[in-house]
């Protein structure tokens, strides 16, 4: 007999369910069973999960943009922020009306709304039914802040009205528009699919077909409205939809931009949504026509060949003055395998002036099917013609600093809609060394770079450091014949010398932190990658073969690469990368031969530490975790696994033979970590010896073997072991680094896999050690250092004092030395330790009339502060103080007489003890408590009283202590709102820096009178530094957002300009360091000597560097200063006339 | 199914190795998305919250040679999550002060902030529990056969009613049920189990 299917609710087990208790058959009588009871289909649902916690849960995963691994893309979707469009989404769902139905969010007109597809800039989409039709749409309702005017509500339902006009299988249908009740609303198709942003985000850039699909069908749609005279306004990725399944795009929000703009004016006076993909003549607020959204199109285009929009910069401002004043970067520059065919027509496209464009959206249409068409049927269908570039705009040229100053449109105004003037004045410097050392848009026929050996930055002519050493050095490898070692660090490979340590050649590009490099066998080409990047280089020929960026997007679109590896013919690369994977390359094509199948054992770890070749070839071993894996080379078919260490992972892997494979196994255990070496028989997989290495207090060690094949060399702490490898014995200690270092932030938290930093030169004769900043060659018989440039400060710079007579400079660094150097020459002359083991040191304070040199620095690990004084000749220590608190920063000053010291100590809160101490034996002398956060001081020129800037709150206050009665005997309002205040070193004059609609205004103020001597505008974005230095004061900003990002150059500007009149200095570019993260500025501390001669600036990369001021003067007479002057010029005037107008 | 690799303590140990990228790498990716959507979410701009991040991480890299076993109870996580929010917490707080903003970046700070203000404590702990789940998510995920978690995903996240995903995805509703609520129950699961490791 049949059983019935039909099950009791009574038999359902929600629980046994979810457990994955249940048989076959139960499981599919609960789903038969779940298809019609809605009271099981509860139980269920409840029984998985608190309703609370499930809705936290989708919460949690809605607000997720993205790939989970791909944090960093997470992080730049700024315009997906879970903040703003959470809060978006809730306020509408709130105005919703109520509805019966309980699986609906509630109604809006007659439609059902089911769920939130969106939100973006204009409002949220929402998913709904049409009872009446009984499909699904999509609702998109306007922003409830947007939707406050009349104005702007019968403007949207107008520009939405023509846009439903437009019917074309690659434009959304819009089935209706709603102008009445809460929320005006429009009604479209509900497509399945996600918007073309969200597939650049996840994949970067796209494949050329492709491209040329989307390209080719968004231009279709373009063309359709265009012909009714409907311009888009703002065709960007985001409102691109790629539908599922099929192969169709469609655009959404015709017309909606304009209207959606003008209701933003009113609102808030300022545009909605992201800039990126504007035309010129958009962002400058100028009429637009069809032509506009032919510069979009080529955005988008542009997005999809390279996986970013062309014009990025922090904010929504920066992108405007890009779009208007820079050509975007090479496409392929950032995508070598866009044809220039493509990149000509993009070119085209996004020609600044619209008359330079191609001709319409159709003609686009056409080419991109005809150019797809091709590319499908190469035999039948012929290439289209290709497109003539855009005419050159002219240039001025070069002047003899490489500097290019545009002479014309200083005054730029980005108006929007209705005449609103957003801002600015500003000097717009051209690319800089980026024109030559990248070459422009042929890049394809000149070498990537031609960057010369010991590449020095423009106009800086003295450096005072290892500037030589790229910072965060993290692997070395010698060339085969062992006369050169190569050295990479942060987008840096330097080859040097290997007898001498001297560089000999420096190759600079984009490719982020190397943390494995190799050099093939006959010393043509070294293959490097790291997290970022990856490239192979041509060695001869300083040409990049290949090289390839990270993009942000899944695991399958980061180099994320652990370790490469020549085979002895040099015929193949193997590549290690992250999520252990092992790929076997053709390294001259750099084609993929196999990826190498790891086993699932112990499979904990991401990353592959170790791979090697066996001299002969035949054999290739590649670790994962404790596992050692064999390969034959040339078949690539696994031969057997090895367990090798057990708990252990093992960190080194190499051959000593053809017959013995050398592992060692590293374990942390309370004491510190303990390795054991093992030998391997590779053909048979059996334990030929084993040893110890022992306890180390620190990391595992890097065993490398020697050529000698009987020997192995192991790194512990600070010294070498040489260990026979028949014994196992240490033959002998070699000290590797005999001064103490002490933790520094320089890399140390983010060094991987350092394996690679220790390199044995094919001779067996010297070793190679890069370790942050330091590369050490040994020579391994006398254990003497050859190269060891550690005369500089390991770590970061963080403060540097110009010694009163222009000679010296006095450098401090978080390895806690005070290093004298040359000021004119550049020479070390002499360090000594400026700060004990507990103390990060922060400032140095080298002032003109006492003979003395003050160190401060902060206590560690408990908190508290610490001051030294130093005799500036022999540099002994006069005295130490220790406080509980910090020493507010910048607060030191010193009375006129030499003789007195004041300091602000930081106590909790807002209160302040000043302290004034005598400056030769720290004895205290006066300790005043303030309940004010001051933040500087000074003493008058008699002595007599001590000048504080204070901050009460949000305002300013000038205050002025009688030092005699220990009393405020004055206090004067100096405004509010200051990005910064700084204080005059004889406390005459008061210089504050805030943001105003001209850009960051300036403004130096009398102390005494308050009257302001002069303001200036020069300053784009936040006044970064400030300082009153010899008569001047020094401001640094980045004045520009816009940068080849590649080179990593933050384009500070540093001004100097006379602190009592009104006029220019200088202007120098301060933004010539490579930094590893763009947002820290290139240089800092800016000191000028007391003649005024040469300019200081601290750097992070633990060098300090100055600018000879009277040689740039001397040198920029003929040639810069013209156009300086001119620059200025034009800017002042520029800056009375939009005062003037506005 | 329950034992999840990531969450073992000893791998969170080996962070005080700072040469170990693996453990690492796990840290941050915790934490870089909390301090960055806690530092955004009291108004810091993208490369100033970024910025903020990197020194969180920086301070929490060193201070993580000074943790003891002291007692048994102290658990490293538990530890690690004090510091870093301290750390988030002191910098944000600390930077207020200085920071003057106006002008377009103001607008959109302002308009970026959420309704109820929070403060910068339950911001982190906020974030920090939708980064448990996030992380939770992505354990399950993998796991997980496509279409059960497209289901889940469908219904829950995306808010999509149950009939249209059964449409969807070509099955019948009690197995979108089905595979929806079992979803929800494994990540619910490795949530709790996540957050025993704090405890």
């Amino acid at each position: 007999m049949k059983r019935s299917i039909v099950t009791t609710c009574d038999a359902i087990k929600p629980q046994a369910f979810l457990n994955d208790e249940l048989s076959i058959e139960a499981e599919e009588r609960l789903l038969a069973h779940l298809e019609s009871c809605e009271k099981c289909r509860a139980r269920l649902i409840n029984a998985a999960s608190q309703p609370e916690l499930s809705r936290e849960i989708a919460q949690a995963l809605r607000d997720q943009p993205g790939d989970s691994v791909a944090l960093c893309s997470r992080i730049q979707q700024q315009a997906n922020l879970a903040t703003t469009a959470t809060a978006q989404i809730e306020q509408v769902v709130r105005l919703l009306e109520p509805t019966d139905d309980p699986t609906k969010l509630g109604r809006i007109g007659g439609y059902e709304v089911a769920g939130v597809v969106g939100s973006g800039g204009m409002g949220a989409v929402l998913k709904a039914v049409d009872p009446a039709l009984d499909r699904v749409i999509a609702i998109k309702v306007l922003s409830p802040h947007l939707a406050t005017t009349g104005a702007a509500r019968k403007r949207f339902a107008r520009e939405a009205k023509a846009a439903a006009a437009v019917i074309h299988p690659n434009v959304i249908a819009i089935h209706s528009v709603c102008n009445e009740g809460k929320l005006p609303y429009l009604v479209m198709p509900y497509i399945h699919g996600s918007s073309l942003q969200k597939r650049i985000d996840r994949e970067g850039a796209l494949p050329l077909v492709d491209i040329l699909r989307v390209g080719a069908q968004v231009a279709a749609g373009l063309a359709a409205a265009h012909e009714q005279g409907l311009v888009h306004r703002d065709i960007k990725p985001a409102n691109i939809l790629l539908e599922e399944g099929v192969e169709r795009v469609a655009i959404t929000d015709f017309g909606l931009a304009r209207a959606v703009d003008d209701a933003t004016l009113t609102q808030t006076g300022m545009i909605a949504g992201t800039p990126q993909y504007m035309s010129p003549e958009q962002a400058r607020g100028e009429p637009i026509d069809v032509r506009s959204d032919l510069f979009s199109l080529g955005s988008v285009l542009y997005a999809m060949c390279t996986g970013r929009p062309p014009f990025r910069a922090e904010t929504s401002y920066g992108v405007l003055r890009g779009i208007i004043e820079t050509d975007p970067r090479s496409i392929r520059e950032i995508n070598v395998d866009a044809p220039e065919w493509l990149c000509e027509i993009i070119n085209r496209l996004m020609s600044k002036h619209p008359s330079g464009r191609l001709e319409s959206a159709s003609q686009v249409a056409v080419l991109l099917n005809a150019w797809l068409a091709h590319l499908h049927q190469p035999e039948t269908k012929p290439a289209p013609k290709r497109i003539k570039p855009v005419p050159k705009r002219i240039k001025p040229a070069p002047n003899a600093q490489g500097l290019q100053w545009r002479k014309s449109n200083f005054l730029l105004r980005v108006a929007f809609g209705a005449g609103l003037v957003l801002a600015g004045l500003m000097i717009w410097p051209g690319m800089d060394r980026g024109a030559h050392t990248t070459g422009g848009d042929k890049r394809s026929d000149v070498p990537l770079s031609t960057t010369p050996a010991q590449w020095r930055p423009p106009y800086i002519d003295r450096i005072y450091g290892n500037y030589d050493l790229h910072g965060d050095v993290r692997c070395v490898a010698y060339s085969s014949d062992g006369k050169t070692v190569y050295t990479a660090g942060d987008s840096v490979i330097q080859v040097r010398d290997a007898e001498t340590g001297k560089l000999i050649d420096e190759f600079r590009e984009h490719f982020g932190t190397l943390e494995t490099i190799a050099v093939s066998p006959d010393g043509t080409l070294l293959a490097g990658g790291g997290i970022w990047g990856e490239l192979l280089w041509d060695i001869k020929s300083r040409e990049l073969k290949s090289r390839k960026l990270f993009s942000f997007g899944g695991s399958d679109h980061r180099p994320g690469i652990t370790n490469v590896a020549f085979s002895p013919d040099g015929k193949r690369l193997v590549r290690c990368r992250r999520w252990r994977i092992a790929e076997v390359l053709d390294s001259e094509s750099g084609e993929l031969i196999k990826e190498l199948p790891l086993t699932e054992e112990g499979r904990v770890g991401i990353v592959i530490p170790a791979v090697d070749f066996s001299p002969s070839g035949d054999l290739l071993a590649i670790t994962g975790d404790s596992v050692i894996h064999l390969f034959d080379a040339q078949s690539l078919e696994l031969i057997r696994t090895i367990q090798a260490h057990q708990t252990r992972d093992i960190t080194t892997l190499e051959f000593v033979s053809d017959e013995a494979l050398l592992s060692s196994g590293a374990e942390s255990t309370e004491g510190g970590v303990a390795c054991e070496i093992k030998l391997w028989e590779p053909r048979t997989g059996n334990l030929i010896r084993r040893f110890d290495i022992g306890q180390i207090s620190k990391s595992p060690p890097a065993v490398r073997v020697l050529p000698q094949r009987d020997k192995a060399i192991a790194e512990l702490q600070q010294s070498l072991a040489v260990i026979d490898l028949s014994t196992g014995t240490t033959i002998r200690t070699i000290t590797v680094d005999e001064t103490p270092r002490r933790p520094t932030s320089f890399g140390r938290p983010m060094a991987y896999h350092h394996e690679n930093r220790i390199a044995v030169a094919p001779d067996g004769r010297q070793i190679a050690i890069a370790d942050s900043q330091q590369l050490q060659l040994i020579d391994l018989e006398t254990g003497a250092r050859i190269f060891n440039p550690n005369s500089g400060h390991d770590g970061a710079l963080t403060g540097l004092a110009p010694s009163p007579d222009g000679d010296h400079l006095a450098t401090i660094g978080e390895d806690g030395r005070a290093i004298i150097w040359n000021s004119q020459t550049g020479e070390f002359v002499k360090a000594f330790t400026a700060a004990p083991e507990n103390v990060t040191p922060q400032h140095i304070f080298w002032p003109a009339n006492a003979g003395t040199i003050y160190v401060t620095g902060k206590l560690s690990p408990r908190s508290g502060s610490y001051l030294a004084a130093f005799d500036a000749q022999d540099h002994n220590l006069l005295f130490e103080l220790t406080f509980p608190w910090d020493i507010v920063s910048g607060s030191t000053s010193l009375s006129a007489s030499g003789k007195e010291l004041a300091l602000v100590i930081n106590n909790v809160g807002y209160t302040r003890t000043l302290l004034v101490i005598d400056a030769h034996t720290g004895e205290t002398i006066h300790e005043l408590k303030s309940d004010l956060a001051t933040q500087a001081t000074a003493f008058s020129a008699d002595g007599s009283c001590l000048l504080t800037i204070v901050n009460d709150r949000r305002t300013y206050l000038l205050n002025t202590w009688d030092l005699h009665s220990e009393q405020v005997i004055g206090s004067k309002q100096l405004g509010g709102e200051y990005d910064l205040v700084r204080l005059s070193p004889d406390g005459e004059l008061v210089a504050t820096a805030k943001f105003s609609r001209n850009g960051r205004e300036v403004s130096i103020v009398d102390s005494t009178t308050l009257v302001s001597t002069h303001d200036f505008y020069l300053h784009l974005e936040r006044v970064a530094e400030a300082s009153f230095s010899a008569g001047r004061i020094i401001t640094m900003s980045r004045d520009s957002t816009d940068w080849p990002w590649h080179l990593k150059n933050v384009p500070y500007w540093i001004r100097l300009r006379d602190a009592r009149e009104d006029g220019v200095v200088d202007v120098i570019n301060g933004g010539f360091m490579l930094t590893h993260d763009k947002h820290v500025p290139p240089v800092s501390k800016l000191q000028l000597s007391a003649d005024g001669k040469r300019l200081f600036g601290a750097t992070t990369y633990g060098v300090a560097v100055s600018w000879d001021m009277s040689a740039r003067n001397k040198k920029s007479a003929d040639e810069e200063s013209n156009g300086l002057d001119a620059t200025e010029r034009d800017l002042t005037e520029g800056d009375s006339s939009a005062l003037g107008k506005n | 199914m329950n034992e999840i690799p990531e969450t073992r303590d000893s791998l969170l140990l080996r962070v005080r190795d700072p040469r170990d990228r693996e453990a690492w790498e796990y840290f941050t990716e915790i934490y870089r998305p909390v301090a960055y959507r806690v530092a955004r979410a009291h108004g810091l701009q993208d490369a100033d919250a970024q910025d903020l991040v990197q020194r969180v991480l920086i301070s929490v890299a060193t201070a993580i040679g000074r943790w003891q076993r002291r007692d048994g109870k102290a658990r490293f996580r538990h530890w690690l999550r004090r510091v870093a929010k301290n750390e988030t917490l002191k910098l944000i707080t600390r930077r207020a002060k200085d920071a003057a903003r106006g002008g377009s970046s103001a607008m959109f700070a302002l308009q970026a902030l959420p309704s109820g203000h929070r403060t910068v404590d339950e911001a982190f702990e906020l974030e920090y529990r939708r980064q448990l789940i996030r992380r939770a998510g992505a354990i399950v995920k993998a796991r997980a056969e496509q279409t059960t978690w497209q289901a889940f995903s469908m219904t829950v996240v995306d808010g999509m009613s149950i009939a249209d995903a059964a449409l969807e995805l070509g099955r019948s509703e009690g197995v979108i049920y089905a595979a929806r609520s079992r979803i929800l129950r494994r990540i619910r699961d490795v949530v709790r189990q996540l957050e025993e490791d704090e405890q």
